[in-house]
């Protein structure tokens, strides 16, 4: 059960990750012990993939990898063990998709589509026609299917009950500070270039600033595309 | 809803179970070190989590000789690749199967991304319509058999489909090894949405929640749907919305 408020959920979790699973934590935790955005940054970076292996017995990864202590003992992002709840508190790591989506990509090729979750609710009938011509079906013309299509548009995009199941939150648990979102925008910007680059079209706004803040070399053409295209005025 | 069989695939896809499952039986009989072999296989596993190398599954029956002599009591939770997948007749079996077999849709994630109501919106246009519907079967990011996925999928596809939406497939290499061996026809989808409300609305789970909130503070709360979020809301400030007070 969580019992931590988001924003302190989210650097403590930055800080469980620096101390675990980096070597870095001696120069980023100061004497308050606390993480700024560069160090958010500087922790993503040296992430990797977060893949899991199964079905792999403690013991024997213990005795012939070389997996680190954290992973072997009681880390919540290990792969292996007989507990099946390690991976309770990964919403901070499951943001990372980039180096997973490179490995996906090598493994399905064209027959894995990558959708952007805004793209495909803002026009449900258009997302429907692209699932049907991928998987080789006609589009969905039974009055029960259009039904179907018509009450998720109704709910809102969302099948969960929000209203009734996730009530159960109070207001000071809720609220985003802008510390902590300058922490995730800074922790998620470099797998967010990443994913640019392998799939151009997914993009969120709050992270072009961070991205050319970082002047990544990709960042830094398309501004000088945007300079050259401007036209000059007098 | 008829069944879209072998026919409605590209020829070109169809005949590519071939390549795909070739590297599994030189794999096979290359695996002398199940790390090696499985780096060969797959470079990202000797990138796992933390950069640092995690084991995958398959071991050589050699190590699992040692093993045996030096951890007699784990020995039978070590799977060797011979065990996954068999020798090559047991693989060229499976291909023969799989020709046969192509509907397959399989949602990957991310979690707290959409997957359900993409579920919903692919099982309508799928057809399917079954009650006992279950969105995420958890299934493959456990080594098992050919023969057990044989029995298995063929169990699970309703109207001749395939389909799950496990989030967590995401992350599984375990999952990523075995889909493209058992289900190498499989379509694979990946919804994705802006990661800073991801992590938060993953925060948000119920299960994370503590159960002690007044039930009158709480009532006038209610967590973002999924597409509340980013560009449509245009900023951070509106990421959580407040119920209409009553």
């Amino acid at each position: 059960m969580e019992s931590r408020a988001f924003n302190v959920a989210v650097h403590q979790e930055l800080r469980d990750l620096a101390l675990r699973c980096t070597h870095i934590s001696q120069r980023l935790l100061g004497s308050k012990k606390g993480i700024n955005a560069t160090g958010a940054a500087q922790i993503a970076s040296l992430l990797g993939a977060p893949l899991r292996v199964t079905n792999l017995h403690e013991s024997n990864a213990r005795q012939y990898t070389t997996l680190p202590a954290c992973l072997q003992q009681s880390c919540w992002l290990r792969p292996i063990g007989r507990t099946a709840d390690a991976g309770c508190k990964e919403y901070l790591i499951r943001g990372l998709v980039s180096k997973n989506l490179v490995a996906w990509r090598r493994h399905a090729g064209r027959r894995l589509a990558v959708l952007r979750l805004e793209d495909v609710f803002s026009n449900l009938t258009r997302t429907a026609r692209v699932l049907a011509a991928m998987v080789g079906v006609p589009m969905p013309t039974a009055t029960w299917q259009q039904q179907a299509l018509s009450q998720l548009l109704a709910k809102d995009g969302c099948f969960h009950g929000c209203q009734t199941a996730k009530v159960n939150q109070t207001e000071h648990l809720h609220v985003m500070n802008a510390a902590a979102e300058r922490k995730l925008v800074a922790f998620y910007a470099a797998d967010q270039a990443a994913l640019r680059r392998l799939e151009p079209s997914m993009r969120w706004p709050r992270f072009d600033t961070e991205r050319a803040r970082l002047q990544t070399p990709e960042a830094t053409a398309e501004l000088e595309e945007g300079t050259r295209s401007r036209p000059a005025s007098r | 809803m008829s069944c879209y069989s072998a026919a409605s695939v590209d020829p070109e896809q169809r005949n590519s179970s071939l390549s795909l499952c070739q590297p599994l039986l030189e794999d096979t009989r290359a695996a002398r070190d199940g790390q090696a072999a499985a780096r060969q296989l797959l470079p990202e596993a000797s990138h796992n989590v933390c950069g640092h190398n995690v084991a995958y599954f398959g071991f050589s029956s050699s190590m699992r000789g040692a093993l045996a002599r030096e951890a007699p009591h784990d020995r039978t939770k070590v799977i060797t690749s011979t065990d996954l997948w068999g020798n090559a007749s047991a693989v060229a079996a499976h291909q023969a199967w799989v020709r046969g077999f192509t509907n397959a849709s399989v949602i990957i994630g991310v979690q707290k991304s959409g997957t359900t109501a993409l579920d919903a919106v692919m099982r309508a246009v799928l057809g399917l319509r079954g009650k006992t519907h279950r969105k995420e079967l958890h299934v493959f990011g456990t080594p098992r058999t050919l023969d057990h996925w044989r029995r298995k999928v063929t169990g699970l596809a309703e109207n001749s489909w395939f389909v799950d939406a496990t989030p967590s497939t995401f992350q599984s290499l375990t999952a990523m090894l075995q889909f493209r061996v058992v289900l190498p026809h499989a379509r694979f989808w990946l919804i994705l949405r802006d990661p800073v409300d991801r992590c938060a609305h993953g925060w948000c789970k119920p299960s994370h929640v503590p159960h002690s909130v007044p039930p009158d503070h709480a009532a006038r709360l209610r967590c973002p749907g999924p597409f509340r979020h980013g560009t449509r809301t245009g900023g951070p400030a509106q990421q959580w919305s407040r119920a209409p007070s009553t």
